[in-house]
């Protein structure tokens, strides 16, 4: 695992500026992925880096600069929803939609977007929460599992669409520790799989196992890029290995 | 000897005795307002009342009586049980005052059985529930009556439906149910014709049957993405809002005939009830929207669900559980406002019981109590129904 097996950008990202009112949020980020590839992205808070995975499959709009994902420009008027099919998504706070079911939570976006009859559905779905470790829990509501297993029936859920790309927006900050492996472990299994993904988490165990690179945030801007070894062990800018202490100290 | 023994003679001295200061001054001020009422109804009141009465006024002495020996007690470190001061005071305390609401209910039913004009009330009692359908002209079309069951039963079994996600075939069903109704019901509906409780549930059902899907439009559109659809919802809402209904009932009356030909006065009142509570249920509906959290949309886009699929498929079903309460206070809200219609003579409730009234004239006062508790009836057994179905509801989560 050290360096992605084609040179095949999915998405590139050039100059990308997005503002919250007065506030510049990224400044000029620019950024390609290769197919494959797995980013780790880390920062302190308010660095920008949820901010600019979420312009990926523009649940944020930027306001200038270009984002082109899978041969698609996002902009004003393109076919977001086309993107979005090919871009999963896993959030901090899980997001499960509590009046279905987990098997339902799988299924609603195959069966509505890609008109998928039920039974087929039915069948992608239960072969998604076998793979994620949690078959046995279909029938249940969201709020019937703990946290872990939520993350995992997300995780299933995003997987349904059969994106070319997942984006990770801190997917295991909201869960308690003893949670944090099994939800590592599924990541882990789907990087293996060559899934290209971005990850937006601090969890250095699995960017030590798994990241192609590792992506420093601050202020809204990229500060270093390097290989996980490179980053943690051997960092070359004094804002990154400030935070590493202070992330290594908490 | 116990000093709080001196409440049997004075309730409230024993209670100042064992310096249970704030006590006694209740206690004081109660025995003052039982006596004042108890003692002339003692006097010469009816047989019932005395026997109250007597019992008040025991109850009163006996349980000042207690409850300071107790507080006493208590003072002294007699008592073990702490609580028990307290629970004397609590229980002797509800029984006079249960006594007491009593007497005044009893004084207050002998007062209005004494009225004169029940016998008037009643012989037009028939005409404050359907109108001039009773005449005996109307006979052969009394049977329409039935035409309600259809509509109602249209109307719960669909919400019900609706309630338990299966709401395709709920609006269906409900849509069938309210068709038959009105097909039965629609010789009759007329202002010639149907009138008093009937005209009321009559404007009510459909109003509530045009105001909920218009209410839906308008919520929605009112934190619609696009500009115009905004913006209209949010006249339509604000405008509507800000408009005494009555202005809104003239409004119509007097300008939609001109549109739709004369004879449509009725129509124009129903048009008049269904937008201005539309007004309501547009803002309802947009703050159960807003109030799920930013996430579920969120997660719904970035599944490639279409704006409109993410809202049918995700944020109303959940959205839809926050509205039903302050949805059935607005269904009850719009059974009282149909009273309003009354004022361009429209017969319904109100306006048949006051043309009763006004045609009688000895009996304004019974007229308007009995219109009240029809009032109350239907409502309070609405608000009953809905809470109940909400308990069956919450039970099965």
């Amino acid at each position: 695992m050290t360096q992605a097996n084609s040179t095949d950008p999915i998405i590139i990202a050039q100059d990308v500026h997005k503002y919250f009112g007065q506030f510049h949020a990224l400044r000029g980020v620019n950024m390609t992925v290769q197919k494959g590839e797995v980013l780790v992205i880390v920062g302190p808070s308010g660095s920008g880096k949820s901010t600019f995975i979420r312009t990926i499959n523009r649940l944020e709009a930027h306001q200038k600069g270009t984002i082109i994902v899978d041969g698609i420009e996002l902009k004003e008027g393109s076919n977001l929803d086309a993107i979005r099919r090919e871009v999963g998504m896993v959030f901090q706070s899980f997001n499960l939609f509590p009046h279905l079911t987990v098997l339902q939570n799988v299924t609603l976006a195959p069966m509505q977007v890609r008109k998928m009859p039920k039974d087929k559905a039915n069948a992608l779905g239960m072969e998604l929460l076998e793979r994620v470790g949690i078959s046995e829990q279909a029938q249940k509501f969201p709020a019937q599992l703990s946290g872990g297993q939520q993350q995992r029936v997300a995780i299933a859920r995003a997987l349904a669409m059969q994106p070319k790309v997942m984006l990770f927006d801190e997917p295991t900050s909201a869960l308690d520790p003893e949670m944090v492996g099994e939800v590592l472990d599924v990541m882990k299994t789907l990087a293996k799989s060559g899934m290209t993904m971005l990850c937006v988490t601090h969890e250095m165990g699995f960017a030590k196992a798994v990241a192609n690179r590792v992506v420093f945030f601050d202020q809204g801007n990229i500060v270093e890029e390097n290989t996980p070894e490179g980053f943690f062990n051997n960092p070359q800018h004094e804002r990154t290995k400030m935070f590493l202490n202070q992330i290594r100290h908490a | 000897m116990n000093i709080g023994a001196l409440s049997f003679v004075i309730p409230g001295v024993g209670q100042f005795a064992v310096q249970t200061l704030f006590l006694g001054i209740q206690y004081l001020l109660a025995a003052i307002t039982v006596w004042l009422v108890a003692l002339p109804i003692l006097l010469s009141g009816p047989l019932e009342g005395r026997i109250i009465a007597l019992a008040l006024l025991v109850s009163l002495h006996v349980g000042a009586g207690i409850t300071a020996i107790a507080w006493k007690q208590r003072a002294d470190g007699l008592e073990k049980n702490l609580a028990k001061a307290p629970r004397t005071y609590r229980l002797w305390s509800n029984v006079i005052a249960g006594l007491l609401v009593l007497l005044l209910v009893d004084l207050f039913a002998r007062w209005l059985l004494s009225l004169p004009s029940w016998s008037a009330v009643a012989s037009n009692l028939t005409f404050i529930l359907i109108g001039k359908l009773r005449a005996p002209s109307n006979a052969e079309d009394l049977w329409r009556l039935w035409g309600f069951v259809p509509l109602m039963i249209g109307l719960v079994v669909g919400w019900n439906l609706f309630r338990a996600k299966k709401g395709l075939l709920g609006l269906v069903l409900g849509f069938v149910g309210v068709i038959i109704g009105t097909v039965i019901l629609w010789p009759i509906i007329n202002n010639q014709v149907l009138g008093g409780l009937a005209m009321s549930v009559m404007l009510a059902l459909w109003g509530i049957v045009l105001a909920l899907p218009l209410g839906m439009l308008v919520g929605i559109g009112r934190i619609s993405e696009i500009p115009v659809v905004r913006i209209s919802s949010t006249i339509w809402i604000e405008l509507f809002r800000s408009i005494p209904f009555v202005a809104v009932i003239f409004w119509f009356y007097i300008c939609l005939p001109y549109v739709l030909g004369q004879g449509t006065q009725l129509y124009a009142v129903v048009l008049a009830l269904a937008i201005f509570t539309s007004s309501y249920i547009g803002e309802i509906v947009r703050a159960g929207l807003q109030s799920l959290p930013k996430g579920q949309t969120e997660a719904s886009r970035s599944l490639g669900l279409s704006g409109s699929q993410a809202m049918i498929q995700v944020v109303l079903p959940q959205a839809i559980q926050n509205m039903i309460p302050p949805l059935v206070g607005q269904f009850i809200s719009l059974f009282k406002d149909t009273s309003l219609t009354s004022i361009v003579s429209i017969l319904e409730l109100f306006g048949a019981g006051r043309s009763v009234a006004n045609r009688l004239g000895n009996a304004t006062f019974e007229i308007y109590l009995t219109i009240a508790v029809i009032y109350f009836i239907v409502n309070y057994s609405l608000s009953r129904l809905a809470a109940s179905l909400e308990g069956a509801k919450a039970k099965e989560r």
